[in-house]
């Protein structure tokens, strides 16, 4: 399994799980994806990342933009699910201070 | 080449249908018998989903070429009730019904896609390609 990324709508919330690795080859279509989400005021997206099993600098890059259009946009992001190996990531580059993120917590 | 076929889901002879579009498209394209079989096998869960689920849907399915690579999408379609805890549904270990379920999808195919809107419907896509 490289990546795969589902959706699931329920009123205002959007989930994505995302599922696989996410590096240089998978990011172009974690991107892609992501870019297809339509950002509103109302509604919370929330990405679940308990099933990425490896994430580089590039997924790093994904989820900067996506943060970055959701802020432009007054949108709501938020990161669950994260396992330590991924949440160290987002705290040694400064992520974590910025992003709304919930270490293993789970999506109901 | 490229090629669209749909199929209206709606009772048990429309899964036989599919399966037989889906092993003929997939020996078109040159799959051989294994990876015909894993579409086949493919197919039918997702077909047997919507009867269970959502009573009735549309399979689509699209012979795929890309960078002179050849491969099978199959999409289906259906405005039943969504699923509400799609990582459970995905969970290896948490097989409830008789076949293989969406995992076993997952593993037959390249790449497997769920969108759920809940009350309103699910939407599936599915990428195989010849290696």
């Amino acid at each position: 399994m490289e990546l795969n990324i589902h959706f699931r709508k329920i009123n205002n919330v959007l989930s994505v799980f995302i599922e696989g690795e996410i590096d240089t080859f998978t990011a172009p279509k974690l991107r892609e994806k992501l870019e297809s989400i339509v950002i509103s005021q109302e509604r919370l997206i929330e990405l679940d990342l308990s099933k990425v099993t490896y994430m580089d600098s590039t997924g790093l890059g994904v989820f900067v933009a996506l943060y970055k259009n959701v802020t432009r946009e007054n949108g709501n992001l938020k990161l669950v699910g994260l396992t330590a190996r991924i949440k160290r990531l987002f705290n040694i580059t400064g992520l974590s201070e910025l992003m709304n993120i919930e270490v293993g917590a789970k999506v109901e | 080449m490229k090629s669209l076929l749909e199929i209206t889901i709606n009772t048990e002879s429309d899964i036989i249908a599919a399966r037989q579009i889906a092993r003929e498209t997939s020996n078109t394209i040159g799959f051989d018998k294994v990876d015909q079989a894993r579409i086949v096998t493919a197919i039918s869960e997702i077909a047997k989903n919507i009867i269970m689920y959502a009573l009735v849907g549309v399979i689509t399915i699209e012979i795929l070429e890309k960078d002179n690579k050849k491969g099978i999408s199959i999409r289906a379609i259906d405005r039943g009730p969504g699923i509400v805890d799609i990582k459970s549904v995905l969970d290896e270990s948490n097989l409830k019904g008789l076949g293989a379920g969406l995992p076993g999808v997952r593993r037959l195919m390249d790449s497997l896609e769920i969108e759920s809107d809940v009350g309103k419907g699910t939407r599936v896509y599915m990428e195989k390609w010849l290696r």
